[in-house]
């Protein structure tokens, strides 16, 4: 049996320690950045190296949290915010998953709108490669993003990368997966 | 008589990637024919061999870069190769004679015939020859195309911009004869403005054509499918960005591709030269230093290859060392084949027997081991450079007495983290903060480097977090910013980089490579200034000095009254010009490195460091201190030293660029150490004086 494991990560080196949301954002979102923030360690490093903390977010959060599996992480400018949900809660290990992603301005949390493009992908950076092929960030009506077909085809640390052009410029914000067997 | 058939070659600048070269041969390939129709010989119908079989070498060259079988007086078909030069040898065209299957011996110096373009010429990169010995060549740093007739009279055919008919950063030009022998058209590979031009020497009219996704094209030719005599004429393009071979109709439709880019049996790496023959197009595959032949009508293209990677110091007799410009001989017999960095031309005939079947004990290769790039930067405990085959850039652990490469940075691709061509990098802050520059995505990237000193020496390949980036090329530069020049202001393709803190705020200072100018952003990647001082000539390298300022490496190019000659400028952010030094002592200042007030400045072409103390007083001459090194694998030895870094203690890590090495220096000067993963360094290991 394999499950995925997950912690909060920005792109800045460093510490932070701050909800970025307003009350834009629904209540479970403010709820799972709280615990995120306490589990990574307020004021710790955000860019520690990947190894397991067993915050497993999938299995342990609360029933009035966020969706299982959530995720959110801060732009290395600290510009926007994404979050993500994989479909089940969980990453499967080489099988095709998708994901709901959701892009916030950073100062007012309210949905990001002033970008040219936004791009999804992940890599494994112990192997230097990233996964089999491309995939998109299609733009729901309902202003979220749906990424389908992803699929992480070996066990160990993962990235997923979101990219935010806006002109000129290309700002990430990134997170990370441990997948284990 | 013959007909041409040429090509070059490449040319890598100083401080781009390699843009590097050319070639290519003749319409229809082959031979004198005079005509367009390119009827299959009696010779080439009986011939049932391949070209691969080693002839020869033609040494004591001066950095040929590209060549051409063609015409030149009495002799019909000579050899003609472009020249970069050195410090002691102007930039032109020659021709040899003697070039030929009788080739015998290892090496050989051949009779020189003639030469062109001296004093036109300021760094050639491609040459093609017509029927009639009127020759052809590209300048990739005057931005021009030339044509010298038969008495050497020059007249420029193109020169610099991105309109039709200008080109920017050429690299390459071919030549399509008519039945007289005449230049009836021309195709100029115009890497700067990513595409190919064709010029119509009847009409004198250009046409541009730009396969889809084309970018930085090295290199291009004529050629017509061998089987199909009615075939039209075609152009095939080395795409230098994407690591590919493109092809279209002389109309621009039709568009094809083959290949891509990696190390494997059909992949190529920085194809820089190209040349057509019997249908196949033979392809100078410079970092993975082989030639590979392909027929571009089918699907698995690739037809044969020949030539592996020289390791030792000078090998050679069929073994390859960063080939650019290829060329073959009009009937077929005999291909030449440049290298550059060992000042030679590798010559090949007609080899007996079946094409060589594919070896796969070789197949499963990987890339040859690392070499080095012409930058580099050290901060903190970590040393970054680059390497060119891999496009990658490199961080070693300067922790043990040589350093330990511990990660290899960015991949191939256009993602942000990915690179299509790293021209600069930066380390600062304790080794924290990396700044990356890339001309094949004119993109300039920021990245964080998750440094632990108290962690043991050890691979940390999770090392990198990529922060963000800016597209230089899409910068809205105002009107007010850019310089008073009569050139053309052009789409930017970055170079060296370095950062700097003046009174509290950060800035970033990026070479405008294709407008000689400084480009300064603010810590919010803002474009704040362009700095482009009146006549600062070819801008090369760039650092900040310990006072808040910048050092920018430039050269300009020979004149009737002065050889080429090289300086370094102190600018101030707001552009003012403070000083000049180096008059008389530097030709091409590449690296560049200054700790308190000590400047070290890299000279590729004169094989030397030099030294340039800053005076305590600043109405006081900034001083020549001295400087070292000459040509050669010994210590203090050099080949084209290229990238300087002063370390945390003083010590002074030379990037030994052709030597394929790097060599430490202590505060004093002495010689240190040496390192990199090849069989280069092992001469630093004894005595050699």
């Amino acid at each position: 049996m394999m499950h995925s494991t997950m912690k909060e990560q920005t792109n800045r080196a460093a510490p932070r320690c701050r909800v970025p949301l307003t009350a834009t954002c629904g209540p479970w979102q403010i709820v799972s950045t709280l615990l995120l923030v306490l589990l990574a360690g307020c004021g710790g490093d955000g860019n520690e190296a990947p190894e397991d903390t067993g915050a497993s977010a999938a299995p342990t959060a609360p029933k009035s949290g966020p969706p299982a599996g959530f995720q959110r992480a801060t732009s290395s400018r600290e510009t926007f915010d994404f979050t993500i949900v994989p479909d089940g809660g969980e990453i499967p290990l080489n099988e095709p998953f998708s994901l709901t992603v959701e892009l916030f301005d950073h100062d007012t949390g309210k949905p990001l709108t002033d970008y040219d493009l936004a791009t999804i992908d992940a890599r494994m950076p112990a192997h230097g490669h990233g996964m089999k092929h491309d995939v998109e960030l299609a733009r729901q009506p309902d202003g979220t993003f749906r990424a389908e077909g992803l699929l992480f085809h070996m066990i160990g640390h993962w990235e997923i990368h979101l990219d935010v052009t806006r002109g000129p410029k290309i700002e990430r914000a990134q997170t990370s997966v441990n997948l284990k067997f | 008589m013959s007909s041409f058939v040429r090509r070059g070659p490449s040319l890598y600048t100083h401080a781009m990637p390699p843009i590097a070269s050319i070639l290519l041969a003749a319409a229809c390939g082959f031979a004198s024919s005079a005509t367009a129709t390119c009827e299959p010989t009696p010779l080439q119908e009986e011939r049932s061999t391949h070209l691969g079989l080693y002839l020869g070498t033609v040494d004591s060259l001066v950095r040929p870069v590209a060549v051409a079988f063609g015409p030149a007086g009495e002799t019909p078909r000579a050899l003609w190769v472009a020249e970069v030069g050195d410090a002691a040898t102007p930039a032109g065209l020659r021709a040899l004679d003697g070039v030929n299957q009788s080739l015998g011996g290892k090496t050989r110096t051949v009779r020189t015939l003639q030469r062109r373009g001296v004093g036109v010429l300021q760094t050639p990169s491609g040459i093609a020859v017509d029927g009639a010995g009127v020759v052809f060549a590209t300048d990739i740093e005057a931005h021009a195309l030339w044509q010298f007739d038969g008495t050497g009279a020059a007249v420029r055919l193109a020169g610099r911009g991105a309109a039709l008919g200008e080109v920017l950063f050429p690299t390459d030009v071919d030549v399509l004869s008519d039945a007289t022998g005449a230049a009836r058209m021309l195709v100029v590979a115009d890497s700067g403005n990513d595409r190919v031009q064709v010029y119509d020497m009847s009409t004198k009219t250009w046409s541009a054509v730009a396969p889809h996704g084309l970018r930085s094209p090295l290199a291009a030719c004529f050629y017509r499918d061998a089987r199909d005599p009615k075939a039209a004429v075609r152009i095939a393009a080395c795409d230098g960005v994407h690591h590919c071979i493109r092809t279209v109709a002389v109309d621009g439709t039709d568009p094809g591709r083959f290949s891509d880019w990696g190390p494997f049996p059909s992949f190529v790496s920085t194809p820089s030269g190209i040349s057509a023959m019997d249908g196949l197009l033979f392809v100078a595959d410079q970092e993975n230093h082989r030639v590979q032949a392909f027929d571009p009508n089918k699907k698995d293209a690739l037809a044969y290859r020949f030539g592996i990677h020289a390791i030792r110091p000078g090998d050679g007799e069929s073994t390859l060392h960063y080939p650019t410009g290829i060329a073959i001989e009009g009937d077929g017999a005999v291909l030449a084949l440049v290298e550059p960095l060992d000042d030679r031309i590798q010559v090949f005939g007609r080899a007996e027997g079946a094409v060589p079947k594919e070896d796969p004990t070789r197949a499963g290769l990987g890339p040859p081991s690392a070499h080095f790039g012409r930058v580099a930067s050290a901060s903190g405990q970590f040393l970054a450079t680059v390497s060119p085959e891999s496009h990658r850039v490199q961080i070693h652990d300067l922790r043990n007495d040589r350093p330990v490469k511990i990660a290899d940075l960015f991949g191939f691709g256009d993602r942000l983290g990915m690179m299509r061509g790293p021209a600069g990098v930066w380390l600062d802050d304790d080794g924290r903060s990396l700044i990356a520059t890339d001309s094949g995505s004119s993109r300039l990237t920021r990245v964080t480097l998750k440094t632990k000193p108290e962690d043991t020496l050890k691979q940390q390949p999770d090392l990198a977090i990529f922060e963000d980036a800016l597209r230089l090329d899409a910068l809205d530069i105002p009107e007010s910013m850019r310089p008073q020049r009569e050139s053309a202001w052009v789409r930017t393709i970055p170079g060296p980089v370095c950062a700097l803190e003046v009174d509290g705020a950060r800035f970033i200072a990026v070479l405008d490579l294709a407008n000689n100018a400084v480009l300064v952003l603010d810590d919010a990647l803002s474009l704040v200034g362009v700095l482009a001082p009146a006549g600062i000539g070819t801008l090369t390298g760039i650092t900040r000095s310990s006072h808040g300022t910048l050092l920018v490496g430039t050269t300009t190019p020979p004149t009737d009254e002065a050889a080429r000659s090289g300086r370094v400028v102190e600018l101030s952010l707001d552009g003012k010009l403070l000083r000049t030094l180096g008059v008389g002592v530097l030709t091409r200042p590449l690296g560049l490195t200054m700790r308190d007030r000590r400047l070290f400045a890299s000279d590729p072409t004169r094989d030397r460091i030099e030294v340039f103390d800053w005076p305590e007083d600043d109405a006081e001459p900034i001083l020549h201190a001295g400087g070292f090194g000459s040509r050669g694998l010994g210590r203090k030895e050099f080949h084209d030293p290229s990238a300087l870094c002063v370390l945390g203690d003083g010590r002074l890590v030379v990037i030994d660029y052709g030597n394929h090495r790097g060599q430490t220096f202590d505060a004093e000067g002495n010689f240190s150490a040496g390192f990199g993963s090849r069989l280069y360094v092992a001469p630093l290991r004894v005595e050699t004086k």
